[in-house]
């Protein structure tokens, strides 16, 4: 089918004085033909308009059409249409005699696939040396071009990878592998992997499971194993291996990725140390909430009893004075008591917490008000409660929060004004209701707001602090645990309060917190 | 109320480490006329001494044997809960009545007292008068209303 092209003139004019090379001449189209023909190659020719003149068999292999069905067809419907404006180009270039060697372009297979080839192309010349048409070497570099493409895949991975033929031999590593293992190509590459480094990776976790895992089940995800390396030090690795064919019925391949979590686990490892830590200072107030309640409290027992048995049975021998003094330090033991119980329950926000549960806010105001009654009916005010969301929190921690903002505004009230007292939603806030399947980021905000005496404001920082004042106890009895409590409560609850006030004029408590839960309740 | 002539009166055993709760809790009992014998031992490890007649207290002349114990809960070496587990596992010493009386008002030491076998649990209170209070209504229930197991000496 190449008898066209191969015009036998040339050749019997080049050598026509031997028996020899007449005999050769003779045979010489029969030659190329079964060359051609049996090259792997698509060896093609075509006329300087482009249509195809011979079509040998690695061109059939190549493209898919036999050369019944190419010979006669323009060549450019080898080209995918984004490739259609190369053949004008190629033809200028034949017409001027010149060659074109190993151009990368991509051809269309008869089935429609796209092709990576390598394109050579020459002119071919009458006798007369006039140029008729071109031959065209196209040779099929997909399974090149994928390899490559796999290896830029391979080396652009940060996480090392290995390619492990069949008997463990390392056929390819990427650069993430050199880097972290600090080794080079030439001592890695078609090294036995259990030899590479003096044995460093002959780790018996990891035999076992190239051996035997990877073998039978084709692949094994995350196996932790932490293995001392001479030159790396202690590495901590995540390792993942898949068994892989090149091609079906080709050789078996090994893809093993050995992900470097050393750095990881270390953070892990300090992360685990701090929770361990504050577990623990966690556990050391919870002692010492203990250690406030009872031992402390035993001295103190003590004085007042004994104080008491001075009084009763010395009392008329200590004269006026005497009784004065004891009076004050019974007094100054009963604070201190105070104090300590304070204490004890500002340490019991956290360590005697309940669970959370959905509670309907309004209800708990309306609890906590009924508790406080009779407060309220001796002060001649009021308090209104307005709309309040349904949220998940601690029951009994909200009503303790109401109970003591409330309380203080029934407390800090102005002598010639009846206290309004006033609980509801911010304005603009939504009133939420957490059984209503709300969002999970959802917040809520409300305000408990009175008409009192209310403070500087350069102290609304300052009065949720523990034992915090503004007033002598003389004006005002408290020990200042109140609003110390109730940020310990909302922080609990994963929200804030803040506070504003005019002097003379009343002081709002502004609590934001979160409509559902999102912590982990930590029990205790 | 039942005729207890022919019964020698209870000796009480008092464990706490606190001298001055242990002087205070004589006190009282004075105060509230409960006139029986009141010996008393400083922590756990003593009081299991006490009550297994070991070293010091060998002699039953000198150490009688209680038929109450009144016991604080916290104390050095071994404090009242341990005293209690022991004493509630050993057949011999399982059925002498023990009253907790501690400063403690923690719900969590309430129950596991009662758990472990209390017969009552007191919470120290505040003030002398009331604690005189209190040893006169433990006065009046143990020594008077209540029959205590006579424990024999030998057994």
């Amino acid at each position: 089918m190449i008898n066209q092209l191969f015009d036998p003139a040339p050749l019997s004019a080049g050598a026509s004085n031997s028996h020899v090379q007449l005999s050769s001449i003779e045979v010489a189209p029969y030659w190329l033909s079964a060359i051609v023909d049996s090259a792997d190659d698509a060896i093609i020719s075509k006329t300087l308009d482009g249509i195809i003149m011979s079509w040998n068999k690695g061109a059939e292999r190549t493209f898919g059409y036999t050369a019944e069905e190419a010979i006669g067809q323009p060549v450019t419907m080898l080209m995918p249409p984004e490739h259609q404006n190369e053949e004008p180009s190629i033809l200028a270039r034949l017409r001027q005699g010149q060659k074109i060697n190993h151009f990368e372009t991509v051809r269309t297979h008869k089935d429609g696939r796209l092709l990576d080839i390598s394109l050579s192309v020459s002119p071919i010349r009458n006798a007369e040396g006039t140029i008729i048409g071109a031959s065209k070497i196209a040779r099929d570099i997909t399974d090149r071009k994928i390899a490559e493409e796999r290896s830029n895949i391979l080396q652009t991975i940060r996480e090392p990878l290995v390619i492990l033929d069949a008997d463990l031999r390392v056929k390819l590593a990427n650069r993430a592998f050199y880097q972290t293992f600090q080794v080079t190509e030439d001592e890695t590459e078609n090294k036995l992997f259990y030899e590479l480094g003096n044995g460093e990776w002959k780790i018996p976790a990891l035999c076992t499971l190239l051996e035997e895992i990877v073998p039978r089940d084709t692949q094994f995800n995350n196996f932790e194993v932490e293995h001392d390396f001479p030159h790396v030090g202690r590495k901590a690795m995540l390792l993942n291996a898949r068994r892989v064919y090149q091609e079906p019925g080709g050789t078996q391949t090994i893809l093993l990725s050995i992900e470097d979590v050393t750095e990881r686990k270390r953070l892990e490892n300090a992360l685990q140390a701090h929770t361990r830590k504050l577990e623990w200072s966690n556990r050391e107030l919870q002692d010492f909430a203990y250690i406030a309640s009872h031992d402390l409290q035993e001295p103190l027992r003590a004085i007042q009893a004994f104080g008491d048995r001075l009084m009763s049975r010395h009392g008329q021998a200590l004269g006026d004075e005497g009784r004065d003094y004891l009076n004050r330090m019974q007094n100054a033991a009963g604070r201190m008591r105070t104090l300590i119980q304070n204490l004890l329950e500002y340490s019991r926000v956290t360590t005697k917490a309940n669970p959370f549960k959905i509670i309907n806010l309004e209800q708990v105001a309306n609890a906590t008000v009924s508790d406080l009654s009779q407060r309220v009916e001796e002060s001649g005010g009021r308090i209104e409660i307005g709309a309040l969301p349904t949220i998940e929190a601690d029951a009994s921690q909200m009503r303790q929060l109401l109970q003591n903002l409330i309380g203080n505004a029934l407390k800090f009230r102005r002598a010639d004004v009846a206290p309004v007292i006033r609980l509801h939603t911010v304005e603009g806030w939504p009133c939420p209701d957490a059984n209503k399947g709300s969002a999970g980021e959802e917040q809520c905000r409300f305000v408990v707001e009175d008409n009192g005496i209310g403070f500087d404001e350069k102290y609304a920082e300052r009065i949720f602090s523990p034992f915090e004042r503004l007033h002598s106890q003389r004006q005002y009895e408290g020990t200042g645990i109140g609003l110390a409590i109730c940020r310990k409560i909302v922080e609990r609850h994963g929200g804030y309060i803040t506070a504003r006030a005019v002097p003379g004029q009343g002081a709002g408590f502004t609590i934001t917190l979160p409509v559902r839960q999102q912590q982990e309740e930590f029990k205790t | 109320m039942k005729e207890k002539k022919d019964v020698k009166p209870i000796t009480i055993l008092l464990a706490d480490d606190s001298e001055d709760d242990r002087l205070l809790t004589q006190m009282a009992l004075d105060e509230s006329l409960v006139v029986n014998e009141l010996r008393t031992v400083e922590d756990g490890e003593e009081l299991m001494e006490y009550l297994r007649r070991s070293g010091r207290y060998a002699d039953p002349e000198t150490s009688p044997r209680p038929g109450l114990i009144l016991l604080d809960l916290n104390m050095p070496r071994k404090d009242g809960r341990e005293a209690l587990q022991e004493i509630k596992a050993d057949p011999l010493l399982r059925r002498i009545p023990i009253v907790a009386l501690t400063t403690s008002e923690d719900q969590e030491d309430i129950i596991r007292s009662y758990d472990l076998g209390v017969s009552s649990f007191i919470t120290k209170p505040i003030s002398f008068n009331s604690l005189v209070e209190v040893m006169k209504g433990f006065g009046k229930y143990w020594i008077e209303i209540v029959s205590i197991p006579v424990l024999n000496d030998e057994a």
